[in-house]
């Protein structure tokens, strides 16, 4: 086995496990043919070549069929019909959307200092969260409404505050984990659910606001 | 792509890269390789496509029936046996003439806009 095809073996395995198992050996009998060729062709500089018409190819199409195979299955675990797995996936997503808020806030802050920014960030992603969380099943107009007043009350009053850098460095959990176990309350997620999101978000929040206090 | 259509036109339009790999099968049941060489024969070498390209949409063209894999094989002797065939099923080449008729009418349209000349 030569090195390229070794290397392409390797880029193989970033396939989808199913997808590389039905036709997997049959993309590396196409590279290996490929290469004869282009070996054929072109003695010296065959192999870059070769590379150059197969790494973009491998790559877009890892990608490809990586999302199709995400998608599907995250569809499929959506519309499945147990209802406490689908209550976990809504959560998971709903967790994720505000831990990239928070990430997203603590950069901002951290390396610019926008604070305004910082604070429609903040805003924003929990919004987002409150619509995903909407989707877990039982949360109508009414709690989303409530989320969104529960989420201003938290943040708006940063827009007076004489210092609110120092008001964000010094509260740690921010209101992020009191909302998000506010709402997993209210829409009755499962406990694996709460206890996974609510612990994974309160550790990086502290996580994070220690990085800003520079500790 | 969706599993199999009673109305080909239901999958219009079609990538150039699928369009492509159901003409080069059109011609009779060819093996991944072939099919890339076939592509790049018929496009006089402007449109090559990799194992990845390939067999991603050969996956998608056999899970919407317009493909399936060969049962004959041809001469071990001859060929690599652990090679796979592939061949237009009845709906895939009702699914390229569908694309053939809307590529007409597309240049219709443009010769009729004087985009290109009738000759061109």
């Amino acid at each position: 086995m030569t090195s390229s095809q070794r290397i392409y073996r390797i880029l193989v395995h970033f396939y989808p496990k199913a997808y590389r198992e039905e036709y997997g050996a049959l993309m590396e009998q196409a590279f290996r043919d490929l290469e004869r060729d282009q070996q054929k062709a072109d003695a010296a500089f065959g192999w870059l070549r070769l590379w150059l018409c197969v790494l973009p190819d491998a790559g877009a199409s890892i990608v490809s069929m990586q999302v199709t195979h995400i998608g599907g299955r995250l569809m499929f675990m959506v519309n499945s019909q147990n209802l406490q797995f689908r209550r976990i996936i809504w959560g998971i997503l709903a967790a994720a959307v505000i831990l990239l808020g928070i990430l997203f806030k603590t950069l901002l802050l951290r390396e610019q200092g926008a604070v305004q920014l910082a604070l429609l960030v903040s805003v924003g992603s929990c919004i987002a969260a409150v619509l995903l969380f909407g989707m877990m099943g039982r949360l109508g107009g009414w709690y989303i409404g409530a989320a969104m007043v529960v989420v201003l009350s938290l943040y708006v009053p940063l827009l007076w505050s004489d210092d609110p850098y120092r008001w964000l460095r010094q509260n740690p959990l921010t209101g992020w984990t009191v909302i998000l176990l506010g709402f997993m309350y209210l829409t009755n997620p499962s406990r694996t659910a709460v206890l996974l999101a609510a612990g994974g978000l309160a550790a990086v929040n502290i996580f994070t606001s220690l990085l800003v206090s520079g500790l | 792509m969706p599993e199999k259509s009673a109305d080909p036109e239901s999958l219009l339009p079609l990538t150039p890269a699928v369009f492509y790999i159901l003409l080069a099968l059109s011609e009779g049941e060819m093996h991944g390789y072939a099919i890339m060489h076939e592509v790049s024969a018929l496009t006089e070498g402007k449109l090559k496509i990799g194992p990845g390209t390939l067999y991603g949409a050969i996956s998608r063209l056999v899970a919407a029936r317009l493909i399936e894999e060969s049962d004959e094989r041809p001469d071990p002797t001859l060929d690599d046996e652990r090679r796979r065939y592939y061949r237009l099923t009845p709906f895939g080449k009702s699914v390229a003439s569908a694309e053939t008729r809307r590529l007409e009418a597309l240049v219709r349209t443009a010769r009729a806009k004087r985009l290109v000349s009738e000759f061109a």
